[in-house]
């Protein structure tokens, strides 16, 4: 069989795939999600519309170390104020495990407040298993009430293989909620980001560190929502566009709820042009 | 008012016994009292050997080489009290266990639906009977005359419109141990020649409060039902309870969870013309052995559903169910009761729905829904809500309340930074600051080194110091960024030089 062929089969099966797929969703809501035309990603916006593919989906937010851990929890955060800003209310559920309370703290009301998040509309679940954990996932997703169920867990891939995933993919397209699975701990092994499951997308985070300039005084930190990301699987057909191996920089931004991307934090512009014999500015 | 009293001759020696296929010929339960061994209950075969409590045990076995013993358990007799008080809620709500081996149940109003008191005497006995207790139950208009009939007449039922002669007459030939009181004053009033209930009925009251007291008058008036005299109940009567009862057992799961959709419809009609709704339910179900099991649920929010209702405890048996529902023969009675209720307006109903009407009050329910269903099946302890307090610890600033308490406290912006999790308890760390109160440069935290790269601070926080209780050290926090790119939440615990020479250091949280 020619190249050509095989290429030609995988796209049939590609379409029939969408078909069946939009059949047991709303159209309107996998309209963006099945668009042809992925926007490119240099600009801003584009990338804050990979992100907006949004409800009724499923996404994997792996840490890229284990102390990267809380930073993509607060991706996922971000992701689900998105969600919620896309959709115009509704409630956000963070289900966490004792296990992860105990190594990475709860959440924090106040902190959470800042980020722009309507507190009235917030739940926090504890659970006690990662079995649980799923348990209480799928039966939030499934409730209208939600806008964004975020689930932080100790999951393994035994647990949660492409049975489980598709459950909670169904619950969410039923509710119409973005469902966020962040692992609290990266995956084991060398190329075991690549676990199957049925996420639309699966983006793995690390924490921005900040510029390292010599002789200067020390910086205050970058705000909490700055990322390193990257993209390791993305169903919303940007096929070509996404380097699994390209580490991008990107911004939350909670005014505006939306994604961007990070560059105004991470090279501050060095006065090259002041005289010599300034005095030293300390920042506060 | 109709009470029914049940009286367990045997209940000692019945708890060991019940639970073995042949029953010895004699059997007998000891304890030891100021070092000598005496029996404390005997069963009908050694009763009919002529031995009794009290009797020395060598006394005993001399007269009876064939008797079992064992040891007495006074703990196990009181548990299987409240136990057996338990079941026999199947009856009426109020039931009281009276100590040491009887039952109280108010069955005011309750007796018709078990085909009269003749017959719920009957059934008493015999369920009793099936469950291997020997018992005695009687009926009367207070408690402390069925009490003493179960004990010392052969009469089972005084009526309720009986009128004041014909208690005095059936009171007057029970003995005074009727009464009910200690040992003592049973005995000063035999020396006293009085030996029937009747002899202090005759006599002028003064002289006889005089000499056995006030207490005595009382007891006698109760028991000649002059006095009103409550009982104390083990639990508090529902004010709504919708029951179901069957020939026999439930077994099955979907017949249970059918039951409990039925019971609901059943109950919520009684909660709406009373104008509340259900805060927390309780299903009760009695097995045909004995055996009770209760399962609870709470409500964030007043719910007089029978749907939703339905759904929280099919969630609740569920997870009963999960541990392991042991059904065993069946479950013959279901009782559902809503134990606490809340005053809630009736739903405002229009006559055409107006179109897109899911806003703001429906996700509301929705949310209400859902976490009511997740903390049926986790417990309420585990769905949470967070709530703003007017306090400046950070730890104290926020409340995770359980959801079932209400809707959150809305939060004042606040200026400053605060991380987006924060440990349950502070964790202590080793920090290297270069001067004593400047921040920190680096930091070994769970045995990993951080180099500080970044930082913000200090943020002085100073504990209540206005407040009575005693408090900690001043808190200067800082945030901080690891070469990594992590962000801590660190603090440092007192000033130096003013309230510690040596200040300790602590991860508060992390972003």
């Amino acid at each position: 069989m020619s190249h050509s062929g095989v290429s030609e089969r995988i796209g049939f099966l590609r379409r029939r795939l969408a078909a069946i797929e939009a059949r047991d969703a709303a159209p309107a809501r996998l309209g963006p999600l099945l668009g042809a035309s992925p926007a490119g990603l240099d600009a801003g916006a584009s990338l804050d519309a990979l992100f907006a593919a949004g409800h009724g989906n499923l996404s994997e937010i792996l840490p890229a170390r284990a102390p990267d851990a809380p930073a993509a929890a607060a991706f996922a955060l971000a992701m689900a104020l998105r969600a919620r800003a896309a959709r115009g209310g509704g409630a956000l559920v963070v289900i966490l495990e004792d296990l992860g309370a105990q190594e990475f703290g709860l959440p924090y009301g106040r902190g959470l407040a800042q980020a722009g998040l309507d507190l009235s509309s917030f739940a926090l679940i504890r659970t006690r298993r990662p079995r649980e954990t799923l348990w209480a996932m799928e039966e939030a997703l499934k409730s209208p009430a939600c806008a964004a169920v975020v689930a932080e867990t100790f999951l393994n891939t035994k647990l949660y293989d492409l049975a489980a995933s598709r459950r909670l993919l169904l619950a969410a397209r039923r509710g119409g909620a973005l469902a966020l699975l962040a692992p609290l701990a990266p995956p084991q092994g060398p190329d075991s980001a690549r676990f199957s499951s049925a996420a639309g997308l699966r983006v793995e985070i690390a924490a921005a560190p900040p510029p390292i300039l010599p002789s200067r005084p020390p910086l205050s930190p970058v705000a909490p929502f700055l990322w390193r990301l990257r993209l390791i699987k993305a169903r919303a057909g940007l096929w070509g566009e996404i380097d699994p191996a390209q580490w991008r920089d990107i911004a939350f931004d909670p005014e505006k709820a939306a994604f961007r991307h990070a560059f105004p934090e991470r090279f501050p512009a060095e006065a090259r042009d002041r005289p010599a014999a300034a005095p030293a500015r300390r920042r506060a | 008012m109709r009470f029914l009293s049940v009286f367990l001759p045997r209940l000692a020696t019945d708890r060991l016994l019940r639970r073995r296929a042949a029953a010895p010929d004699a059997f007998a339960l000891y304890a030891k009292t100021k070092g000598a061994e005496r029996l404390t209950a005997v069963d009908a075969g050694a009763q009919r050997l002529g031995l009794l409590p009290g009797m020395a045990v060598a006394d005993a076995r001399a007269r009876c080489p064939a008797l079992e013993l064992a040891e007495a358990d006074a703990q196990a007799d009181a548990a299987l009290i409240d136990a057996l008080a338990d079941w026999s809620r199947r009856f009426t709500p109020l039931a009281a266990p009276d100590p040491p081996d009887g039952l109280l149940l108010d069955v005011t109003g309750a007796a018709h639906l078990f085909g009269g008191e003749a017959t719920l005497v009957d059934e008493v006995e015999a369920r009793l009977g099936r469950l291997k207790f020997s018992a005695r139950a009687a009926i009367a208009p207070g408690p402390a005359l069925a009490r003493a009939l179960t004990r010392f007449s052969s009469r089972r039922l005084v009526a309720d419109a009986a009128p004041q002669a014909e208690i005095d007459g059936l009171a007057a030939a029970l003995p005074v141990e009727a009464l009910g009181l200690e040992a003592e004053a049973v005995a000063g009033l035999r020396r006293a020649g009085l030996r029937r209930i009747g002899d202090l009925l005759e006599r002028p009251r003064a002289p006889l409060a005089a000499r056995f007291g006030q207490a005595a008058l009382a007891r006698l008036d109760a028991l000649t039902c002059r006095l009103r005299d409550p009982i104390r109940p083990r639990f508090e009567a529902p004010a709504f309870i919708a029951e179901r009862r069957f020939p026999d057992g439930l077994t099955r799961r979907e017949d249970i969870e059918a039951t409990l959709e039925r019971l609901a419809a059943d109950l919520c009609p009684l909660l709406e013309r009373a104008g509340v709704g259900a805060r927390r339910l309780e299903a009760v179900f009695y097995r045909v052995d004995g055996a009770v099991k209760r399962l609870a649920a709470g409500t964030s929010r007043p719910l007089r559903d029978p749907v939703r209702l339905a759904a929280l405890l099919g969630e609740r048996l569920a997870a009963a169910a999960e541990e392991g529902l042991d059904t065993g023969y069946g479950f013959d009675v279901l009782r559902l009761c809503a134990t606490e209720t809340e005053t809630t307006a009736p739903p405002q109903t229009a006559f055409v729905t107006p179109q897109g009407s899911r806003g703001g009050a429906g996700e509301d329910a929705d949310l209400g829904d859902l976490l009511d269903r997740l903390g049926a099946r986790l417990g309420l302890r585990r769905v949470l809500r967070l709530h703003a307090e007017a306090a400046h610890l950070p730890e104290f600033a926020v409340a995770a309340v359980p959801a079932a308490y209400g809707p959150p406290r809305v939060f004042p912006p606040q200026e400053t930074v605060r991380p987006l999790r924060l440990f349950e308890r502070p964790e202590p760390i080793e920090a290297i600051a270069l001067f004593p109160d400047g921040p920190p440069l680096k930091f070994r935290w769970r045995r990993l080194l951080h180099d500080v790269v970044a930082f913000e601070g200090p943020e002085r926080i100073a504990p209540p110091w206005w407040g009575e209780a005693e408090t900690g050290p001043t808190r200067d926090y800082f945030h901080a960024q690891d070469r990594d790119g992590q962000l801590f939440w660190l603090f440092r615990e007192g000033l130096y030089g003013r309230e510690t020479d040596n200040p300790r250091w602590f991860v508060h949280g992390l972003s």
